[in-house]
């Protein structure tokens, strides 16, 4: 080649790309600034927060739309008064992709992370800041001690909680049971007279699906849970939740005979769906459907899972379908509920991040939230003492909200999600689909201890 | 701020580096030729090798460290090989990675074949070049969907069963009982398998039929006249002269087998063990936490695939290079 040809293209290619800095550098200036603070009386509770206007806040979470829509409406006010701008993303692979994205150098500045596992992870690794003091007393004073402890890793407070859900809860059919004539059970003996009293009238009592893709399993892992937290209470519960008694454990394993004691008991299951192979095979979501067509009557699944019935089927104390509290299985223990929830965690601490993290901790912020969806029937709440109920869209999410905030409950949140993902993620979930599918208990067990981190 | 700023860096960085380049390739260009060329040609060469480096080589290197150390950086030996070796999840994903090549690069390649050869010069052959093809076209994710619904297990009792995949249909039609898939071992390597071998076997149609009509009309009609009958001049004939061909399409399937993701990762559910190398290692990672060594188990799955994708390579370059 000749050399003129050589040094022609070469400024040419420099050229070009000196056109393409030019034009993303012209972008640059010409987007953001110039957006006026909102004033009035809407934004005087906002007062606190200004004065980081055209700055941009980036978020990451696994809340896909509706939710996600319902979220960024949720905040429009406080980015209008603000001047901050939230780009808000969200995925289903978030777990996966988020750990890609901050091992990569491009973390998000919050990401809504729903396990306080994955959370102390990013924080052994030294990627997540510190919250700031503002937001740990707004957190402090609307949600319970045992709450803030989930959003703390070696006594730093780093992310407080966002959205609450309740596990505790059987649905049923109030209607069926009126029919047949059968009370809601208040104890764990009440509720297996009842089974067996459904198995003696001819039907099925139980139906269940633990079948979630990539998830698959997570149902049967809460049937743990919610035994373990009332047949030994919340202290082996956390010892169990930490590794500090083994995962094969004498007591681990009476939990999980009792659990089979429902689930594998092909007497009690899979009510107007198969055998109790099919639990493995039924989509969670599909699950507990059985019970509006009176081919099952209990199915026990967090509050969230009023989704997903037919539309028509009323949700309500005298409805179609409705819930009751998984009742307690040892009167030492009387009042435990297990949950789940999702925590602001920040990556970065520049101040217009700080700002989006303190708003999304108080109250005010919970009852925006609430009144998104309000009209829309629900499905969203908070276990912050500062929601108003009246905002809360219908009456499992009151109910659960009344569970969650009653002072006599003890809260736990899922232990699976404060494991190590490698198990609570990993093992906990394959393995309790393997035991569904005819493995032993012991050998389920041993199989989790062995896969736990050293 | 953020992203803005990051992009501006990323192009002011191209910038410099075309900017340096090319007064190098200048520089090169205008220096003294004669007796010199080894240099020249090296340097000339070099922003390619550069590239690789960094692309290329930097990551098999650090794959290869991670993979011989745990999380905390020590050095482990064979640790984490020894761990795919010894437990029972990563043995049976490499048993059932064997199953797989040993199963859907020899069903693609033969089918292919096959209906290549029957196909060929019938009328409205490209129609039904075009009706096996089109798989080829599906993302695995697609493909992967479709067949899980094609192999949903009933749900609900008989009277209002609220879904049933078309196989149990067909399958409960002819009295036999529903495929329980995907909880069923080993049967579900098996269909996962039928999934890969849909796809590939109308890449291997395609390519395949294209050689046969490259094999000269002289040769099956000399053979003909000799008295060879179809069969005898199809292997006699038509194999040997499409052999380069054939080895191709196997080699090619047979690592994109040894590869496979994207549908198990969409029709396996971390159920009854159909799981195979590939997504093991993405799941080791993602699930990975302080203390377990996901990623470095992760990274000792990446070379093992990598240590088993080489002979296939290396006989290509053998098959290649014995022909030019």
């Amino acid at each position: 080649m000749h050399w003129k040809r050589v040094a022609e293209l070469g400024s040419a290619g420099i050229a070009l790309v000196a056109v393409i800095a030019a034009c993303s550098s012209s972008k640059k200036t010409g987007g953001g600034g110039g957006k006026t603070t909102g004033a009035s009386a809407e934004c005087a509770s906002f007062s606190k927060w200004q004065g980081h206007s055209g700055k941009k806040v980036s978020m990451y979470s696994s809340i896909t739309d509706p939710e996600g829509a319902s979220l960024r409406t949720s905040w429009k006010t406080f980015e209008k008064c603000t001047g901050i701008t939230i780009n808000y993303q969200a995925d289903k692979a978030f777990e996966a992709q988020l750990k890609i994205k901050v091992d990569g150098g491009n973390a998000p500045d919050l990401a809504i992370i729903p396990q306080p596992g994955l959370l102390a992870n990013f924080v052994a690794a030294g990627k997540l800041k510190p919250a700031s003091a503002t937001t740990k007393s707004e957190a402090e004073s609307g949600w319970s001690k045992d709450w803030i402890t989930y959003g703390t890793v070696n006594g730093t407070f780093y992310a407080a909680p966002m959205g609450a859900n309740a596990k505790s809860f059987i649905w049923y059919s109030p209607k069926a049971f009126k029919d047949k004539g059968y009370t809601v059970p208040t104890t764990w003996d009440e509720m297996i007279a009842l089974s067996d009293k459904i198995v003696a009238d001819g039907g099925k009592p139980w139906c269940a699906g633990i079948e979630s893709g990539d998830a698959t399993g997570w149902p049967a892992t809460d049937w743990m849970e919610e035994l373990m937290l009332r047949m030994y209470g919340p202290d082996v519960y956390d010892q169990w939740a930490q590794h500090k008694i083994p995962f094969n454990d004498p007591k681990v394993l009476d939990v999980l005979k009792k659990v089979g004691s429902i689930l594998k008991n092909p007497k009690y299951v899979n009510g107007g769906i198969g055998d109790v192979k099919s639990i493995a095979t039924t989509a969670f979501q599909k699950g507990g459907l059985p019970i509006e067509t009176g081919d099952c009557y209990l199915h026990a699944q967090a509050s969230f899972y009023a989704a997903n019935w037919d539309k028509g089927t009323t949700v309500g104390p005298d409805g179609d379908v409705f819930a009751f509290y998984e009742p307690p299985v040892n009167t030492q223990f009387p009042h435990p509920v297990e949950g789940g929830g999702e925590f602001v965690g920040a990556f970065s601490d520049r101040p217009e991040v700080q700002a989006v993290q303190e708003y999304l901790a108080t109250a005010d912020w919970a009852n925006s939230r609430a009144l998104v969806t309000k009209g829309s029937g629900g499905g969203w709440l908070s276990a912050n003492k500062g929601v108003n109920p009246d905002n809360l869209g219908s009456d499992i999410d009151k109910l659960s909200f009344q569970l969650l905030t009653d002072p006599k409950t003890v809260f736990r949140f899922d232990a699976s999600d404060t494991m190590p993902s490698s198990v609570g993620a990993g093992s906990f979930w394959k393995q309790m689909t393997q035991w569904i599918t005819g493995q032993s208990d012991q050998t389920t067990l041993n199989n989790i201890e062995k896969s736990w981190p050293k | 701020m953020g992203a803005g700023s990051k992009l501006f860096g990323a192009v002011v960085a191209v910038a410099v580096f075309l900017a340096v380049i090319g007064v190098l390739l200048l520089l090169i260009d205008n220096a003294p030729k004669r007796g010199r060329e080894r240099i020249q040609a090296f340097l000339f060469l070099l922003p390619a090798l550069i590239m690789l480096a960094i692309g290329l080589v930097v990551p098999v290197v650090r794959t290869t460290i991670l993979s011989l150390s745990n999380d905390a950086g020590h050095f482990i030996g064979l640790g984490n090989f020894r761990w795919i070796w010894q437990t029972d999840e990563a043995r049976k994903a490499l048993d059932n990675t064997i199953i797989w090549v040993a199963v859907a690069p020899i069903a693609a390649t033969v089918i292919g074949l096959g209906y290549a050869v029957a196909i060929d010069k019938a009328r409205g052959e490209p129609f039904w070049k075009a009706l096996v093809f089109l798989p080829t076209g599906i993302s695995g994710v697609g493909a992967g969907v479709i067949w899980s619904l094609m192999y949903a297990q009933p749900l609900g009792n008989p009277g209002h069963q609220r879904q049933l995949g078309l196989v149990n249909q067909l399958l409960s039609l002819v009295g036999l009982g529903p495929l329980n898939f995907p909880i069923s071992t080993p049967s579900n390597t098996f269909l996962i398998i039928v999934v890969m071998i849909w796809i590939q076997a109308g890449f291997a149609t395609v390519i395949l039929s294209a050689a046969i009509k490259g094999v000269p009309a002289e040769l099956t009609e000399a053979a003909k006249i000799d008295g060879a009958n179809a069969w005898q001049s199809f292997r006699r004939v038509t194999v040997p002269a499409i052999r380069p061909t054939l080895t191709a399409v196997f080699v090619i399937v047979a690592i994109a087998t040894l590869k496979v993701f994207d549908i198990v990762r969409t029709m396996y559910q971390n159920q009854g063990s159909a799981d195979v190398l590939a997504n093991l290692m993405f799941d080791q990672y993602a699930t990975s936490s302080p203390g377990n060594n996901g990623a470095n188990h992760s990274a000792a799955l990446a070379l093992t695939i990598f240590v088993l994708v080489l002979p296939f390579m290396a006989y290509q370059i053998v098959q290649m290079k014995r022909r030019a």
